[in-house]
């Protein structure tokens, strides 16, 4: 049977945090001098079977390539929504659920994307209700409605969004943001668990 | 993959996006996300990948589709992919399973006044005799994964292994259901955006 790895002496962080966490798993995945060609090529990036995350995720190597190359577009595809926005709802969404690991990194992206670092850590330390300005309270309004369950997301949001700016190209790109991280936080979330910074 | 299927969008069909409109060209400015998660769909419903069979690959996805987007042209395609008999037994889940999220206790002790604790959800007792007790607790997992993500712990993960499944099995069924909450959220938001035409898409 499949052993589960509790890691009693991990150092884990308190709270939200910008600070670069590790992630450790809860089961062993498998090694990556043992992934199969297959595997390999399913991670998208050859760097990425350094990852335990990842290699676990290549148990399933059809689906972690879609995922994987889906990501890549919705995150960095030019044109659209700003990179800065995009990393906003990613952080949001993974604030609202309650994902440390993933609130970390797209919280260091979306402060680097933006160079509004302070707004950011308003986010993690005050949470979703925070007072971001416009643009940010309706991205991240947005993120949180769709976020909820049952999905809140509408009318209203639209409106608010389309109020701030944004058309609906950049509309689609907060959705497919904040709807990419309801699949990311709960792999991270469930699979194993952030660590501090050695 | 069969011929014909390579066309078929479930997106645009629940959805209801035809070539040229609007929303259309939005996906389309985005071809590799519309032709992966469409790729992700038929590498989680329409196989057996990692013997996980395609009914219980349903019920599971009608499952959390139910839950995330209740009453919607989604949920009602997942349904129609069962047979009658889980049809009757999603019901009886559903009657009983919270549906508010995300909740949950924080593992982190700095975030402890942030937790809004739910109790475990458990499979009906005779709906669990009729599912078998692997599949009661993948179900059991994804309601978790769905309502109330951050009390997932070591030992969570270890239930589904104690039901019987292996490592591959369990990164299957976290994806089913991840993935599951993604597409709920995409066709909810491309939905609204349907529903609530802009001006420059009125001109």
């Amino acid at each position: 049977m499949t052993e589960i790895l509790t890691h009693p002496d991990l150092s884990r962080p308190e709270a939200f945090t910008r600070a670069e966490l590790g992630w450790v798993p809860w089961i062993e995945p498998s090694a990556a001098e043992d992934l199969s060609e297959r595997q390999v090529e399913s991670l998208v990036q050859p760097s990425r079977t350094a990852s335990p995350y990842f290699r676990l995720l290549a148990d399933d190597p059809d689906v972690v390539e879609a995922r994987t190359k889906a990501d890549l577009e919705i995150f960095q595809a030019k044109g659209g929504l700003e990179r800065a926005d995009r990393e906003l709802a990613a952080a949001a969404v993974s604030r609202h659920n309650g994902c440390v690991f993933c609130a970390s990194v797209h919280a260091r992206f979306a402060a680097h994307y933006s160079k509004q670092p302070d707004l950011v850590d308003q986010l993690l330390d005050e949470g979703v209700g925070a007072e971001l300005g416009q643009r940010w309270n309706a991205v991240v309004a947005a993120s949180v409605a769709l976020t909820d369950t049952p999905v809140a997301f509408g009318a209203d949001q639209v409106t608010q969004l389309r109020e701030a700016g944004l058309d609906d190209l950049e509309i689609s790109d907060v959705v497919h943001s904040a709807g990419f991280f309801n699949w990311a936080n709960r792999l991270m979330l469930s699979l194993g668990e952030p660590e501090n910074p050695s | 993959m069969s011929p014909e299927s390579i066309d078929v969008d479930l997106i645009d069909q629940v959805v209801g996006i035809a070539p040229g409109d609007p929303l259309d060209t939005i996906r389309r400015a985005r071809p590799v996300a519309r032709d992966q998660v469409q790729a992700a769909e038929q590498a989680l419903f329409e196989t057996d990948t990692n013997d996980i069979p395609r009914d219980q690959r349903w019920l599971v996805g009608a499952f959390v589709t139910a839950l995330t987007v209740p009453g919607t042209p989604l949920d009602e395609h997942r349904r129609a992919g069962l047979d009658p008999d889980r049809a009757v037994l999603l019901e009886q889940l559903l009657s009983s399973a919270p549906d508010q999220g995300p909740r949950g206790s924080y593992r982190e002790p700095g975030l402890a006044t942030e937790s809004q604790p739910v109790e475990r959800w458990l499979v009906p007792d005779d709906v669990r005799a009729q599912l078998g007790e692997p599949l009661a607790a993948v179900v059991e997992h994804a309601h978790l994964l769905v309502i109330h993500p951050r009390d997932s712990r070591p030992a969570v993960l270890g239930r589904l292994v104690e039901a019987g499944w292996t490592r591959q099995q369990v990164v299957t069924w976290s994806q089913l259901v991840a993935f599951t909450s993604f597409q709920t959220r995409v066709v909810t938001g491309l939905t609204a955006l349907k529903q609530n035409p802009g001006t420059e898409q009125a001109a």
